[in-house]
C-alpha cells in the first residue's frame, strides 16, 4: 500500500464529493426559488414576477449558505490546535512519563508517514479515544484521551496515533472540515427559515406588516424544511464517505507501523469496553464531553455512541477489526493490560518512594493498626474482588483501606482474629530487611538469602556469610520461632528483587529451584515459597499465559481444581470427605463440571500447570476459589496453609480476600461442618 | 488552416505533453526517495549524538564494564565514517550496504550497554539515564520507520520507471533503480529494538 497513491485517491474523492455537495446546494437554491415563485403566484393570484425576482432569491439563499459555511470554516480552520483547545484538550506535560511516551510515539509515526510532527494534546477523559484535526499536515493536531495514554501499551498507542496521523496524511481532516462547513451552511439556511417563522408567529400586531405575516411564516417554514432536507442528505453523504476513510486510515496505519496487532488490539480493547458499558455510555457523561463528542465525532478514532445507521461516521468496530485481521476477532479483555498498567504504576511508585521503605516503617507499628500511620496512596480495592466493596467500607478499628493495609492483609498480620505477631523490627530478621534496603546490596548476597529462605535450612550455609548479624537473622527465620514471619520477610525481599531486570529475576528463580532440588525431594513448604517467588518475580502478563491464545475450557478448570484441592488436603490434613464436599461446592460456585476425584499423587509440574490453568478463571471467580480453599485449613492460624493460599493467590493473579481467613475460623467453630 | 491540420498538430503534441508529465513525475518521485533516505540519515545521526551522552552518563556506574563502553564508542566511529560515504552517494546500493554493515556492528555493543544499564537498579533510578534510554528506544523505532518509508518510496519510484510505456522516458533520461534497504544481520537489529521492553 502506498500513501501517496492514497493521497491522490483522497483528492479525487474529495473533488467528487465537493461536486456532489455543490449539486446539493444548487438543488436547495432551485427548490427555494421554486417555492418562492409558487408562494408569489399564490399571493398575487397569477400576476407576473417583479424584475430580478429569481436572481435576488438565489443570491440571498446562496449568501446564507456560503456565509454560514465560511464562518464555520474559519472557526474550525485555524488549525488543529484551535479545535483541540476548543474541546478542552491540554498541551503535553513534559514531566509526565506517559505524555513523554505519547510524544515519542507520535514523532516516530510522523517519521514513518513522512509528515511533520503534528501538535499533540491530551484530553482529560477516561475512555480510550483519539482524534486528528487540521486541514494540512503542517498545522495538524492529534488529541489522545487520558484513558488511551493510561491503558494502552506502547504498540497499541502507536497504532492509534498512526491511525490519526493517517487521517492527516490522507487529507481526511481537510475533507471533513469542508464537509462540516458545508453542512453548517445548509444548517444556517434552516436556522434562517426558523428565524423567519418565529418572528412571523411571535411578533406583536402591527398594522402595516400584518398582511405579510402569513407569507413570511409560510416562507420561513419552507426554507426551514428545505434546509433540513439538505442537512439530512449532506449528513448521510458525509457519513458514507467518512466510513470509507476510516478503513483507509486503518490500512495506512498498518502500513506505517507494519504492525497489525498494535491498532488491532487497541480496537479490540475498545470493543470489549463498549460491550461492557453498552452503547449508551455517553448519554450520562458530563455536558462538556457530550458537547465535544457530537461536535467532532467524525474526527475520532471510534464513534462514542453507536446508532448503527446511515448517519454513522464510523464503520462498525467489528467490521474494522475483521478487515484488519482478515477474520473476526473477539474483543480483548481488560485484564492483561490492566495488570500491565498496575505494574507500571507500581514501578513508578517504587522509583519515587521504594515500597520496601513504606513497608518497613509500617511494620514498626504494633500489629493492630492505628490508622494514622498507614497513609500510603489510597489505591482502594481492586474491582475484581466481589467482596471489595464490603471490605472497603470503613471498618471500625481497622483503619482506612490504604495500600499498606492491603499489604498487611496479604501478609495476614493485621487481622483482628489473629494472635499478635511480634513486630518485625523487634526480631533479628530486621537486619536482613535493613541490608536489603541499602543501595549497595550485591546480587550475589541477595540471591543467597532468598535461596535460604525459600529452600529452608538445608540450603543455608552459615560460612558463606560474612556478617554475623545476617547469619543470626537467617537462623532465626529458619527456626520454628521465625516461621510465622518467614513469608512476610520473603514478600518484602521479593518486592525489592522485582526491580531487577527480567533476565536476572529468571536466573534467581533458577538458582532457587536448584537449591530446592538439592536434597532430592521437594517439601510442601519449599514448593509454596518457590511458587510465591516465581509468581511475584515473573508476574502474569509477561506472556506466560497470553502466549497460548486458546483459553482452557471448563473441563480443564475442573481437573486443575481437583489437583489444587489434593494439594490443599495434603497441607491442611483435611479428611477425604470434607475435601470431596468442599471441592464439589467450589465446582458448583465456579460453574465448572464437578471433578470425579482428587488425584492420589501429585507432582510439581502438574500443580504448576493447574495454577496456570486456573489463572484463566474469570476475575470475579478467583476470590471465591481462594475463600473455599482457605476453608481447607486445619486451623485459622496455620501459617503454612496461609502461605499456601497466598502462593495460589499470587499464581492466579488475585489479591487474597480478607474474608478467607475469617471463613476458615468460622468453619472450625461450627462443629456440624466438621465431618 | 484546415481542420485536418489542426487535428494532426494536436495529435503530434499529445505524446510530448505526456512525456513531459512522465518526466516530471519521475523527478518528483526521485526527490521523494532522496528525502526519505535523508530522513534515515537524520535519525541515525540522532542516535550517534545520543550515544556519547549515554556513555558519559553511565560511565560513573559502569567503571568495570569499560570494554563494553569502548566497543560502543569504536562502533559508533565506524558508522560515522560509513554514513559519510553513503551521504555522498545517496542512491548507491553499495554505499547503503556498507552503512548497513556498520550499523549492524554498532547494534551489538549498544544492545549490551542497554542490557547492562537495565540490570543496575542504581542506573535505572537515575533520571538522566532513564531519559537517555527512552530516547534511544524511540530513536531505534524512528530508524525502523524511516527505513520503511524509504523502502515504500523506493518501490513507488522503481515501479514508476519500470512500467511500460513510461519506462521509455525513464531510459531516455537515465532514471536508475534505487536499492531497497534489507536487514543484513537480523539478530543484531532485533537486539537493538528489544530496548522497548
Amino acid at each position: 500500500m502506498d500513501f501517496f497513491a492514497h493521497q491522490d485517491r483522497a483528492r479525487v474523492t474529495s473533488r467528487r464529493l465537493v461536486s456532489v455537495f455543490g449539486l446539493a446546494v444548487l438543488a436547495v437554491v432551485v427548490a427555494a426559488n421554486l417555492a418562492a415563485m409558487a408562494l408569489w403566484s399564490l399571493v398575487t393570484g397569477g400576476a407576473g414576477y417583479p424584475a430580478y425576482f429569481v436572481a435576488t432569491n438565489a443570491f440571498v439563499v446562496l449568501l446564507i449558505v456560503a456565509g454560514g459555511a465560511w464562518i464555520e470554516l474559519h472557526r474550525l480552520g485555524t488549525g488543529g490546535s484551535a479545535l483541540a483547545l476548543r474541546i478542552g484538550a491540554h498541551a503535553l506535560d513534559e514531566a509526565n512519563p506517559a505524555h513523554r511516551r505519547f510524544r515519542d510515539v507520535a514523532e516516530e509515526v510522523a517519521v514513518g508517514a513522512g509528515v511533520p510532527v503534528p501538535a499533540l494534546f491530551v484530553l482529560d477523559d477516561p475512555s480510550i479515544n483519539a482524534l486528528a484535526a487540521g486541514d494540512r499536515p503542517a498545522i495538524a493536531a492529534v488529541v489522545v484521551t487520558r484513558g488511551a495514554l493510561e491503558r494502552l501499551d506502547r504498540a497499541q498507542l502507536q497504532g492509534v496515533v498512526a491511525h490519526e496521523v493517517s487521517h492527516v496524511v490522507g487529507g481526511d481532516a481537510a475533507l471533513n472540515l469542508r464537509l462540516t462547513s458545508a453542512l453548517y451552511g445548509l444548517y444556517s439556511l434552516r436556522l434562517a427559515g426558523q428565524h423567519l417563522l418565529d418572528s412571523a408567529l411571535g411578533g406583536r400586531q402591527r398594522s402595516m406588516l400584518s398582511l405579510l405575516k402569513p407569507i413570511a411564516a409560510a416562507g420561513g417554514a419552507l426554507l426551514s424544511a428545505l434546509g433540513m432536507l439538505g442537512v439530512l442528505a449532506a449528513q448521510m453523504l458525509r457519513a458514507g464517505i467518512g466510513r470509507q476513510r476510516e478503513f483507509l486510515a486503518d490500512a495506512t496505519a498498518v502500513q506505517i507501523t507494519r504492525d497489525r496487532d498494535g491498532l488491532g488490539s487497541a480496537l479490540r480493547r475498545i470493543a470489549s469496553e463498549q460491550l461492557i458499558a453498552g452503547p449508551t455510555t455517553t448519554a450520562g457523561g458530563a455536558g462538556r464531553r457530550c458537547d465535544y463528542r457530537t461536535l467532532v465525532s467524525h474526527f475520532m478514532l471510534v464513534q462514542p455512541a453507536r446508532a448503527g445507521d446511515w448517519f454513522d461516521s464510523h464503520p462498525p468496530l467489528a467490521e474494522r477489526i475483521r478487515r484488519l485481521y482478515g477474520r473476526p476477532m473477539p474483543p480483548l479483555r481488560e485484564r492483561t493490560s490492566a495488570a500491565a498498567t498496575s505494574d507500571e504504576r507500581a514501578s513508578v511508585a517504587s522509583a519515587a518512594a521504594p515500597m520496601v521503605d513504606r513497608m518497613v516503617s509500617w511494620f514498626r507499628v504494633p500489629a493492630r493498626m492505628s490508622g494514622d500511620d498507614a497513609s500510603g496512596p489510597a489505591a482502594g480495592c481492586s474491582a475484581s474482588e466481589p467482596d471489595g466493596a464490603a471490605d472497603c467500607a470503613p471498618d471500625p478499628g481497622a483503619g482506612p483501606q490504604t495500600e499498606p493495609m492491603r499489604w498487611a492483609e496479604t501478609m495476614a498480620i493485621a487481622d483482628d482474629d489473629r494472635p499478635a505477631v511480634p513486630p518485625l523490627s523487634a526480631t533479628p530478621a530486621s537486619v536482613l530487611i535493613t541490608r536489603l534496603r541499602a543501595a549497595a546490596v550485591s546480587r550475589e548476597e541477595a540471591s543467597r538469602w532468598l535461596c535460604a529462605i525459600v529452600a529452608g535450612a538445608p540450603a543455608f550455609k552459615a560460612e558463606a556469610e560474612s556478617d554475623p548479624r545476617i547469619v543470626a537473622a537467617l537462623r532465626w527465620l529458619l527456626s520454628p520461632a521465625g516461621v510465622s514471619l518467614r513469608v512476610p520477610v520473603l514478600e518484602l525481599m521479593l518486592a525489592r528483587l522485582r526491580r531487577w531486570s527480567s533476565a536476572h529475576r529468571r536466573e534467581l528463580l533458577e538458582r532457587c529451584r536448584r537449591a530446592i532440588e538439592q536434597d532430592g525431594r521437594i517439601e510442601s513448604a519449599e514448593w509454596v515459597h518457590y511458587t510465591l517467588a516465581r509468581h511475584r518475580l515473573l508476574p502474569p502478563g509477561n506472556g506466560r499465559w497470553r502466549a497460548r491464545s486458546i483459553a482452557p475450557g471448563r473441563v480443564a478448570h475442573s481437573r486443575a481444581l481437583a489437583a489444587l484441592f489434593a494439594m490443599a488436603a495434603a497441607l491442611g490434613e483435611t479428611s477425604a470427605r470434607t475435601t470431596r464436599d468442599l471441592l464439589a461446592e467450589t465446582a458448583a460456585l465456579l460453574a465448572v463440571p464437578p471433578p470425579a476425584a482428587t488425584p492420589d499423587e501429585l507432582d510439581t509440574a502438574e500443580l504448576a500447570h493447574a495454577l496456570d490453568t486456573l489463572e484463566s478463571l474469570p476475575p470475579l471467580d478467583k476470590p471465591i476459589l481462594l475463600r473455599m480453599l482457605a476453608r481447607m485449613a486445619r486451623a485459622p492460624e496455620d501459617s503454612d496453609f496461609a502461605a499456601f493460599v497466598r502462593a495460589v493467590a499470587a499464581a492466579i493473579d488475585c489479591p487474597v480476600p480478607r474474608a478467607a481467613a475469617r471463613q476458615a475460623a468460622a468453619r472450625r467453630d461450627d462443629p456440624a461442618a466438621l465431618a | 488552416m484546415s481542420s485536418g491540420l489542426v487535428l494532426f498538430v494536436s495529435m503530434s503534441l499529445l505524446p510530448l505533453v505526456w512525456g513531459v508529465a512522465a518526466y516530471n513525475r519521475f523527478v518528483a518521485l526521485r526527490n521523494r526517495c532522496e528525502n526519505a533516505f535523508a530522513q534515515i540519515d537524520v535519525q541515525l545521526r540522532r542516535r550517534h549524538d545520543l550515544i556519547p551522552n549515554l556513555v558519559a552518563a553511565t560511565r560513573g556506574y559502569l567503571e568495570h564494564e569499560r570494554r563494553t563502553l569502548e566497543a560502543v564508542i569504536e562502533a559508533r566511529q565506524g558508522v560515522a565514517d560509513a554514513s559519510g560515504e553513503a551521504r555522498a552517494h545517496p542512491r548507491d546500493p553499495n554505499a547503503i550496504a556498507e552503512l548497513e554493515r556498520a550499523e549492524a556492528k554498532l547494534a551489538g555493543p549498544l544492545g549490551r550497554l542497554i542490557a547492562l544499564a537495565e540490570s543496575y537498579p542504581e542506573l535505572q533510578a537515575d533520571e538522566t539515564v532513564r531519559r537517555l534510554t527512552d530516547e534511544l528506544t524511540t530513536t531505534e523505532n524512528r530508524i525502523t520507520f524511516a527505513r520503511q518509508a524509504y523502502n515504500d518510496q523506493a518501490v513507488t519510484y522503481n515501479t514508476g520507471i519500470q512500467s511500460f510505456p513510461a519506462s521509455l522516458i525513464a531510459t531516455m533520461f537515465d532514471f536508475r533503480r534505487t536499492a531497497l534497504l534489507r536487514p543484513i544481520e537480523e539478530s543484531a537489529q532485533r537486539r537493538a529494538v528489544a530496548v522497548a521492553l
